[in-house]
Order: structure tokens, then C-alpha cells, then sequence
């Protein structure tokens, strides 16, 4: 029983991670809230699909869907969220905008109805419980994801112009490089984790219309409760909240867990009005 | 500098305010007589969404917080008003406890957040999560447990048969449609002439002072947070009047009225009107339930999608809004011509 | 010549991580008095005007006013003792008349038609009477400035605290602030803190020297801008 609970808080802070690290990028790099995010995600989801459908094997159709809504998330960037840097409740309210939008136009064009991937995984048996061991594809991307970020912030030139964008705006013309490129990249980087987060839970929820509207909240309160810093900030309420929902799914329900979740951020930020990193200084 | 916001500091009202006021009100008391009972339908849901706008708009307009947590006080108006009526028969007593109750839970949340500093855009999140939870907690009581009193909660599937309200002149019989269009009209009239004319007093002014420079106010001797939550409160009231009279309307509640959607439609109707008026909101949900009713049913992708245009539209090009951007428009017209004229 | 002090604090001090911005400083204002705080930048004179107004909360020592214990106390409770508060950067409501800002900070003290006449008066005092009806967002700023300076006024406070009240503003206006300062100072206790020699000449009797968030001397204005180590810590910046 130990074990179970263990396996379904990993699996619940994987997911987490999964749905809200690019939103985090985006906010803690470009204090921008994308409230589209959720519907970068379904992008994701339909991106997979038809990849899938069209023959492709799965890892290439989760490439695919990285992509393709990496390059919308640019396409986004330069048509509306340029113009509203600073102004972050407009920014807040064109991307609710954008969402709605999106979610208008897919129902619109594809349907309401959701589109699933024949693929299935077999089940695995460990230390006395049986799950799906594409579960385990899932936590190991959210974990990729993470560890392929940090590398980048950490080790490359790009991640060093970026961290220091971060700390001041104008570092990156300082040091010869266009700032609206700095954006463009990173809200395009934060859009590609989206797109890849939809694409890899295509599987397991399928890909609808509203599916973005089922994680964006999750998304926005681990962002917001995180804090500024993007990695930390992230891992950590993921921590929490994946804790709290994974030991309350499991001992109540899963509507219970989601209520105990929000409940507990809005405690959270009561406590810690700028998020878990939101004093913090240095870091990523 | 232009001023942001059109009222700089409490003017009452002109005299030609108030000729248009009792105007208003002679007209829609008449309405009945010559328009449509359909229409009068479609005008009333109208009234009760721009009661709604009324309560967005003051409170981000005049008292400078941005919720987006009037859903709340709305779905909890209905909610307390079909239960309470449910359970008591009591339909003038339960529209009280309907507004009480939402009153006393905004009370609440705005003492944890206006009193806990919270900052303005964290607020505003949180507003939008405890809506959230609402519709989550809601929408997940299907089952026959889920009951208060002798009412089942019904999950998403809402509470129907709301009973009407029990006029007295009208002694048993549910609401008419011309008594429920007079009941629309009149609150949103009483209620825009109440906000209006609080601005002139003390309690307004000070409000608008705190919108402009908090700190200022603070440093005044002012304790700014009570100010606050007494307009968050205030609002919160009148945005379950809106609750309690949509339940009234349509005899019918459910978890939708606390959704992301009806929460971004309450924006909406605030931004295309303008937040810098009180009058804006009333005329921006006029146009939007307009065009919304126009798209039809088609479906709701459609409906969805223009709303999604419209924001995003209003928040890059006219981020005052209608109002004050055709205020503006009339303002340039009256300069050029004036110059031409004065050549 | 000491009474019971109207304003004082004890070892107040204020970290910000590993700086101690304030550190240890004890303060007395007798009733009456126009006391100037000066020193270089970053000597903590700022920082003690915000913590003697409630704006930041000291991590110790102690801070009294009028006899009140007030440590940890939220600027609007300061204010309502009859402490009137100017910071630095000129804090009005912009988008609001004159008329309407000397309202509101009337509102705070007076009650019913007091209130705009009490407006009117300070108005016509700071000769704003003219631009009563402008918006104070387009002011110039020396106007600007005195607005704020009428609102701090209008509650007829007992102590009057600014933070560089002549910033920004040309010579002739630096004069006129000067005297209106010294007409405020006939019935209110004040202290104002200043970069500008020249006005603090103008207007100081004693005078608190700040450096590295320690008081290092007070004295009248001669004897303080004569003391070599005075001179010393403002590398011959000052005035004189």
C-alpha cells in the first residue's frame, strides 16, 4: 500500500512537471502569463495524433508535436504577446483570449469529440503492484524535460544569455543580442515543452477540443505557487501539490485531491505571496 | 496625460444625468406595452448579466482590484436561492439568505487576501482558482449523498425547478416574464444609480482615492485594506443579486455559472465596455450577448472562438475599451472640425 | 532644554540580508524643533525616514512617537497619530484634481463641509487656488511637489516629516519651499531629509549627520558642515 501511494505521487508530481514547466519558462524568463498554454498542450495532443495516424512511430510523433507548436508558439510571440511586454495582466487576458480562440476554432474544425492513438503498452508488475508501464514512458520524459533544461540553462551560450535576460532585461543587447530574439526563443521553447507535454498524454486522456482546459489550471496554480524561478520553482510545488493529490486521490478521490490541491495554494501563496522561489535571488 | 479613467473625483452627477435616468426608467416600465414577450425574455437575462458586468466593473474600475472571481458570489447566489427556496418555500426570505450567504464567503476570501497584502496579480489568481474550485466541487456531487435539506446538488446536471418568486400583489402565482423583465430592469437601474452616487460620497471617493495611489492613501492615515474589502464585499453583494435573479429567470441552476467560460465572459463584457464608466460594462454585455445571441446556436466552437477574437482584439487595439475609445474618437472629430472652423 | 521627546527611537536597526542599512541609531526630536537629516548617499538616512513612517518594518530596536510604543506599527496607524508624511518621489493620486487629492487628504482627519474647507484654506495658502481643477498628472513637478505638501498640511499634523521636499524643483522655487517650510515649522515639529546644502542652509537650525546607517554627529548647521570629519565622509561634496 506504501508502495502504491509512492508510485502515484511520483506519477502525480511527474505530471505536473510535464504540464507546467514550459508555462513556467515563459513566466519566471519573460513574466508573461500564457493562459494559452493549456490549449498549446491540445495543439500537442492533435499534433501526435495525426502523426500517428499517419503512420509515424510514437517517439517521432511526440518530436513532431514539439515542433510544430514550438514554431506556433513563435508564430504567437510575434503576432500578439510582443506587443504587451510589461503589461502583464493584458498579457494575462490576450492569451485567455488566444485560448478561447483556439478552443473555438479546433471544436469548430475537428469536432468535440476526443481522438485517441491505437497504441497500447503492456503492464508491468513491480514490488507487488501492477501498472501501465507507459506510466513510467511518462515520469521518464517529465524527467527528461527537466534535466534537458537545466543542461541548457546551465551549460550552453544560449542558456547563459537567457538566464541573464532573467535577471535584466536589457543584458541581452549589452552583450550584442536582440531581446525580442530572446523572447521569440523562449516563449517558442516553453510552447515546444507544451506541445510535447499534450503530445506524450495523448495516450492516456486522448486529444479533444478541452483537453487543454482540464490542465491549464493545474498548470497555472504549480507556475504561480512556484514562483519566479522556473526550474526550482516548479519541481517544488510540483513536490507538493503532486504529494498532496497523490496521497488525497488515493485515500479519498480524485476530485478531493484536485480541491485539497487548490486549497492548499491558495494557503501556500497567503503564506508566501511571491510563490515558493519568490525570494530567491539566484538560481534557475 | 490623459486620464485613464473619465470621473476624476466626486462630481455628482448633472442634471441631464438624471433627466436620461428617469428616462430609462419610464421606458422600461412602460416595455411592456409595446414590446414583445420574447424579447422581453431575452432582454431581461441581459439586465441580470449586466448586473454581473456592474458589480466586474466597479470593483476593477473604481476600486482598482482585478477578480475574476465574480462567478463565485454568482453561482453562490443562485445556489443559496434554489436551495434555500427549495427547502423552505419561503421565496422573498430565501432572496436574502441568497444574497447573505455569498456576502459573508466574500467577506472571507477578502479578508485572507486583502488583509494576508496579497499582491494585485496574485489576487487575481486566486480568484480565479477559488472559482474554479467551486465549479470542480460542484460539478463532482452527482450522486444521492450530496444533498442539503431535502435538495440533491445534482453534480453537473444543476438544480431545476427553482421555485419563483412570490409576488404579493401577485399572491402565489410564479413570476411573470413582464414582471421578471420589470424585476431585471429595475435592480440594474437601482443598482448603477446606487454606484454611481456612492461615488460622490465619502466611502466612493475615498475608493477611487486608493485606486489611484494606494500608498498615498495609506500614508494619509487611511487603512486602506478595509476600504478594499469593503468594495470587494459590496461587489460580491451585487454580483449574487445577479446569482439570485438568473436562478429566478431561468428556474434553473448549475455549475457552469462558477466556469472558466462564464468567468472570461464577465471580462469580456467589462473590457469591450470599458472599465473607466459604469455605464460601460452595462453597454459592453448589451453588444456582446448581442453578438453572441446573432452567432446563434450554431455551436459552441463558434460562439467560443468570437469571444476568444473579441478579447484579444479589445486587449491589443482598444484596451479601454468602446467607451472611452469613441470618446476619444468624438474628442479628436470635435478638435479637427473646431480647428477647421476656427481657420 | 530636553522635555519629553516627540519623536524617539533606541537602537533601531535594518538589515537587508547581509546589509545593515540602519544600524543602531538613537534619536530624539524634541517638540518644535526643524531637524534636517543629512549625509552621503547610501547612509541610511532614507531608510531611517521609512522606518520612523511605518513604510518598512526595523529588525530591532525601538521607535516611540507622542509617547506611543509603535515598533512594527502599519504606516496609515503612524499617520492617524498626526504625522504627516512626504517621501522622495512626489506620491499623489495623478489621475485626480488638486481639488480632489487636498479632499482626500482632508477626509482623513475632518469630517462633513470641514473637510473642503479646510482644502480651500491649505489651497489658498500654497497658492494652488488657480490650478484647483487641473489634473495633478500634468502639473510640472515643483507643482506637483507642493500638492503633496498641501496634503501632508491639511490634517494639520504635529509632525511633518519630508524626504527631500526640494528635489527637482529650480532656485526660485527652492526659495519659496524654504520659507513655506519655515512658516509650516511655527506650529509643527519636523524633520526633513536633504542632499541639497544650499537648502538645508536655507531652512536648518540643527542638523543630524547619517553615515553608514550610524548617526555620526548633530549639531547647529555651522558647526556641523565646519567639522572636518563631517567634510571628510562627504569628500568635499558639500555645498557649504
Amino acid at each position: 500500500m506504501i508502495a502504491t501511494t509512492l508510485y502515484l505521487i511520483v506519477y502525480s508530481i511527474a505530471l505536473l512537471v510535464l504540464v507546467s514547466l514550459g508555462l513556467a519558462v515563459i513566466f519566471g524568463i519573460m513574466k508573461v502569463i500564457n493562459l494559452a498554454h493549456g490549449e498549446f498542450i491540445m495543439l500537442g495532443a492533435y499534433s501526435c495524433v495525426f502523426c500517428v495516424n499517419a503512420g509515424a512511430p510514437l517517439w517521432l510523433a511526440f518530436a513532431c508535436a514539439t515542433i510544430a507548436v514550438g514554431l506556433f508558439g513563435v508564430v504567437v510571440e510575434r503576432l500578439v504577446i510582443r506587443f504587451l511586454y510589461g503589461r502583464i495582466v493584458d498579457t494575462l487576458l490576450a492569451s485567455w483570449g488566444l485560448s478561447l480562440f483556439l478552443v473555438g476554432l479546433v471544436t469548430t474544425v475537428f469536432g468535440p469529440r476526443s481522438w485517441s492513438v491505437p497504441v497500447s503498452f503492456g503492464n508491468v508488475t513491480f514490488a507487488g503492484i501492477n501498472f501501465s508501464s507507459y506510466n513510467f514512458v511518462l515520469i521518464s520524459i517529465a524527467f527528461a524535460m527537466v534535466a534537458i533544461t537545466w543542461a541548457i540553462a546551465r551549460f550552453t551560450t544560449v542558456g547563459l544569455i537567457v538566464r541573464g535576460t532573467m535577471q535584466e532585461a536589457t543584458i541581452a543587447s549589452a552583450l550584442g543580442v536582440n531581446p525580442g530574439l530572446v523572447y521569440m526563443g523562449t516563449f517558442g521553447y516553453g510552447a515546444a515543452l507544451a506541445g510535447l507535454a499534450g503530445a506524450v498524454l495523448v495516450p492516456i486522456t486522448g486529444a479533444s477540443p478541452t483537453l487543454g482546459l482540464f490542465f491549464v489550471a493545474k498548470a497555472f496554480i504549480t507556475v504561480i505557487v512556484g514562483g519566479h524561478l522556473p526550474l526550482i520553482g516548479t519541481v517544488a510545488a510540483s513536490g507538493l501539490f503532486g504529494t498532496i493529490d497523490g496521497f488525497v486521490s488515493y485515500a479519498w478521490s480524485s476530485v478531493a485531491g484536485e480541491v485539497g490541491v487548490l486549497i492548499v495554494a491558495v494557503v501556500v501563496l497567503r503564506l508566501l505571496p511571491l510563490g515558493i522561489t519568490g525570494r530567491m535571488r539566484s538560481g534557475l | 496625460m490623459e486620464p485613464e479613467f473619465s470621473f476624476t473625483g466626486g462630481q455628482a452627477p448633472r442634471w441631464w444625468w438624471w433627466a436620461l435616468i428617469v428616462t430609462a426608467a419610464i421606458v422600461l416600465a412602460a416595455a411592456p406595452y409595446f414590446v414583445d414577450i420574447a424579447l422581453q425574455f431575452d432582454l431581461s437575462i441581459i439586465f441580470i448579466f449586466a448586473l454581473l458586468a456592474l458589480s466586474m466593473g466597479f470593483l476593477w474600475g473604481y476600486a482598482g482590484i482585478l477578480s475574476f472571481g465574480q462567478t463565485i458570489f454568482f453561482g453562490l447566489g443562485g445556489y443559496s436561492y434554489a436551495i434555500l427556496a427549495l427547502n423552505t418555500g419561503m421565496s422573498s426570505l430565501s432572496m436574502l439568505g441568497a444574497i447573505l450567504i455569498p456576502v459573508a464567503v466574500s467577506a472571507l476570501l477578502g479578508y485572507f487576501m486583502i488583509y494576508g497584502r496579497i499582491s494585485d496579480i496574485y489576487l487575481s489568481v486566486i480568484t480565479l482558482v477559488v472559482t474554479l474550485i467551486f465549479e470542480k466541487s460542484i460539478r463532482s456531487t452527482s450522486g444521492p449523498e450530496f444533498v442539503i435539506g431535502s435538495v440533491r446538488l445534482n453534480g453537473q446536471n444543476g438544480i431545476p425547478g427553482v421555485p419563483s418568486l412570490n409576488l404579493p400583489w401577485e399572491d402565489g402565482a410564479p413570476l411573470s416574464i413582464e414582471s421578471m423583465f420589470h424585476i431585471a430592469a429595475g435592480c440594474m437601474l437601482v443598482v448603477y444609480v446606487g454606484l454611481r452616487l456612492l461615488l460622490t460620497m465619502r466611502f466612493g471617493r475615498i475608493i477611487v482615492g486608493i485606486r489611484e495611489n494606494d500608498r498615498r492613501m495609506e500614508l494619509l492615515g487611511y487603512d486602506t485594506r478595509r476600504y478594499k474589502l469593503a468594495a470587494f464585499v459590496l461587489a460580491a453583494g451585487v454580483a449574487a443579486l445577479s446569482g439570485v435573479l438568473y436562478a429566478l429567470w431561468g428556474s434553473f441552476v448549475a455549475p457552469e455559472m462558477f466556469n472558466l467560460n462564464q468567468a472570461a465572459q464577465v471580462v469580456i463584457w467589462v473590457i469591450v465596455g470599458g472599465r473607466s464608466t459604469l455605464i460601460g460594462p452595462i453597454v459592453g454585455t448589451g453588444l456582446v450577448q448581442y453578438l453572441s445571441n446573432w452567432l446563434g446556436t450554431v455551436s459552441v466552437g463558434q460562439v467560443t472562438l468570437v469571444l476568444g477574437a473579441v478579447l484579444m482584439l479589445f486587449v491589443l487595439v482598444f484596451p479601454r475599451g468602446l467607451l472611452p475609445t469613441l470618446g476619444d474618437l468624438l474628442g479628436l472629430l470635435r478638435r479637427r472640425l473646431g480647428g477647421k472652423g476656427g481657420q | 532644554m530636553t522635555g519629553q521627546p516627540i519623536l524617539a527611537t533606541r537602537a533601531l536597526e535594518k538589515h537587508f540580508g547581509g546589509v545593515r542599512a540602519v544600524a543602531g541609531v538613537d534619536f530624539q526630536l524634541q517638540p518644535g524643533e526643524l531637524r534636517c537629516l543629512i549625509g552621503p548617499n547610501g547612509a541610511g538616512k532614507s531608510t531611517f525616514f521609512k522606518l520612523i513612517t511605518g513604510q518598512i518594518k526595523p529588525t530591532g530596536g525601538e521607535l516611540s512617537i507622542a509617547g506611543h510604543d509603535l515598533l512594527n506599527a502599519d504606516a496609515h496607524a503612524i499617520a492617524r497619530l498626526g504625522v504627516g508624511i512626504k517621501n522622495q518621489v512626489p506620491d499623489v493620486m495623478n489621475g485626480l484634481t488638486v481639488r480632489e487629492n487636498l479632499w482626500l487628504a482632508a477626509a482623513a482627519r475632518w469630517r462633513g463641509a470641514e473637510v473642503a474647507k479646510k482644502a480651500d484654506c491649505v489651497a489658498e495658502r500654497l497658492g494652488l487656488t488657480a490650478i484647483l481643477d487641473s489634473l495633478v498628472g500634468r502639473l510640472a513637478h515643483g507643482q506637483r511637489q507642493w500638492v503633496e505638501i498641501g496634503m501632508v498640511i491639511v490634517c494639520e499634523p504635529k509632525i511633518v516629516l519630508l524626504d527631500e521636499p526640494a528635489a527637482g524643483m529650480s532656485d526660485e522655487e527652492t526659495a519659496l519651499t524654504a520659507q513655506l517650510i519655515r512658516e509650516i515649522n511655527r506650529d509643527t515639529t519636523m524633520i526633513i531629509v536633504e542632499h541639497d546644502m544650499q537648502f538645508v542652509k536655507q531652512i536648518a537650525r540643527t542638523v543630524t549627520v547619517f553615515h553608514q546607517g550610524r548617526i555620526l554627529m548633530e549639531g547647529s548647521f555651522e558647526c556641523v558642515t565646519a567639522d572636518p570629519t563631517v567634510r571628510g565622509v562627504y569628500l568635499g561634496r558639500s555645498g557649504g
